[in-house]
């Protein structure tokens, strides 16, 4: 699953302009990951340009 | 507020405004949601603009423009530099997008547009047939549905209106920019040229660039090309070139943000909406730059619009003349730009010293962005009736 360091995001979109399956929610100052929709390509923790986003294995 | 409209503009920036405008100007009544708190906030851009492309579109108010530019300045691995002087007709201007923004918002709204901030949308509502009819809002905490003839998507990169409707907005890894960008004071910087760094050590598949604003301060940042982002992060990137560069230079500013680089997108209208600006990707695909241009296609969708809700036909088949609208007047030509991007991802450190030492070779009053750029495509004379074609109007 993708974790967000989210004291670090901007909120810019960027993750969200690569998710193929559209599972970010981007609201003004909150990001939101819906990990049952999130097929693990981590294209979003690629292209981070602050380096927000993790991921993390399942336990 | 009343909950039907013949048009839901959806995001506030250039784009945005300038359908929503254009609509209403022609008879529509028109509702424009902003995500944020302010239009024209956080300026997720580096400011850049053509004279001639804006004053076309807009009267030009001189309390928008920063600086104005006369040359650029590319600088090779190597240290080469190679400098342009634009004629008139290229010269630009550095604006200051938040009253930029809020001026075009403005504007809108003297021509009849509703303007609402903070107001986030994050669904569309479709009839029995399919169509877009509305879509589903929270505006200031409450959550509303309201109706509409037609959606315009106007926002930005992240492009998620367009998904809603079934479109497919994701940018492929290799067309998105992932930037970051510092507002840097305290520096002593030549006020009218813009500068661009090349090279894997700067930006790997992309460019860092210095955009002065006067007063000694300037847009400072650089965007790697999302591919690439795993050799370098861009706020990494941008640290170290900012320490070894401008050690007390103050931050004034500090924002990160996608550029979509890409050729604008095969489907940009269904049934009841259309996509316009960054999220129908109208950014030139070499440049980034997208203000004139996606202000440009805003307005094309915006007259159409209008168009359709006085025929009362809200069809794709309809609306696709405003995608055809959009190829004439730049769409075609970024497609072009985009094969020359691709071919410009390919190249080395070395390339790029290559091609700076034969265009610095050439006599600086002879020197243009389309000589540069043919120089740039050597290896690839298939590329060089494109270049001609997309920089013989730069």
């Amino acid at each position: 699953m993708i974790y967000i360091k989210e004291n670090l995001c901007d909120f810019c979109g960027t993750c969200v302009s690569v998710c193929p399956v559209n599972c970010i929610e981007l609201f003004e100052a909150k990001i939101e990951i819906d990990n049952e929709k999130c097929i693990d390509c981590n294209l979003c923790v690629k292209v981070c340009p602050l380096d927000v986003l993790e991921v993390k294995d399942e336990k | 507020m009343k909950s039907n409209w013949d048009v839901i503009v959806v995001g506030g920036g250039p784009a945005g405004s300038m359908s929503a405008l254009h609509s209403a100007k022609y008879g529509a009544s028109v509702l424009m949601l902003e995500k944020d708190r302010e239009i024209g906030v956080p300026v997720r851009c580096a400011e850049g603009v053509g004279v001639v492309g804006l004053q076309k579109l807009i009267k030009v108010d001189e309390r928008w423009i920063k600086t104005k530019i006369d040359k650029i300045d590319i600088i090779s691995p190597n240290n080469t530099s190679v400098k342009v002087k634009f004629d008139t007709k290229d010269n630009g201007y550095i604006l200051d997008r938040r009253i930029f923004d809020n001026d075009l918002a403005l504007l809108a709204s003297q021509a009849g547009v509703t303007v609402k901030t903070k107001s986030y949308v994050h669904g569309l509502t479709f009839s029995e047939n399919g169509s877009v009819n509305g879509v589903k809002a929270n505006i200031l905490g409450k959550e509303v549905n309201l109706s509409s003839k037609i959606v315009i998507g106007a926002d930005g990169v992240e492009s998620r209106i367009g998904r809603f409707a079934g479109l497919k907005t994701a940018l492929k890894i290799r067309d998105i920019g992932s930037g970051v960008q510092a507002v840097v004071s305290g520096i002593d910087i030549d006020q009218n040229t813009m500068k661009f760094y090349v090279g894997e050590k700067y930006a790997p598949g992309g460019y860092l660039w210095i955009f002065p604003k006067g007063n000694n301060i300037a847009n400072i940042g650089l965007g790697i090309s999302g591919n690439r982002c795993d050799i370098k992060k861009p706020k990494d990137s941008l640290e170290k070139f900012l320490s070894k560069h401008f050690p007390n230079g103050s931050i004034l500013n500090y924002v990160a943000g996608g550029i979509p680089l890409a050729k604008t997108l095969d489907k940009i209208v269904t049934d009841g909406l259309v996509l316009v600006g960054d999220a129908a990707r109208t950014v030139n695909p070499i440049s980034g730059g997208g203000i004139v241009s996606g202000m440009n296609n805003g307005k094309l969708a915006g007259i159409r619009v209008a168009e359709a809700i006085k025929e009362n036909n809200f069809t794709e088949k309809f609306l696709k003349k405003y995608k055809d609208d959009w190829y004439k007047a730049d769409g075609k030509n970024h497609e072009r730009l985009y094969k020359i991007k691709n071919f410009i991802l390919s190249l080395t450190d070395n390339d790029f010293d290559h091609i700076a030492k034969k265009a610095s070779a050439i006599p600086i009053e002879k020197r243009s962005v389309l000589k540069v750029f043919k120089i740039v495509v050597w290896r690839k004379p298939s590329l060089v009736l494109d270049v001609v074609k997309a920089f013989s109007g730069f």
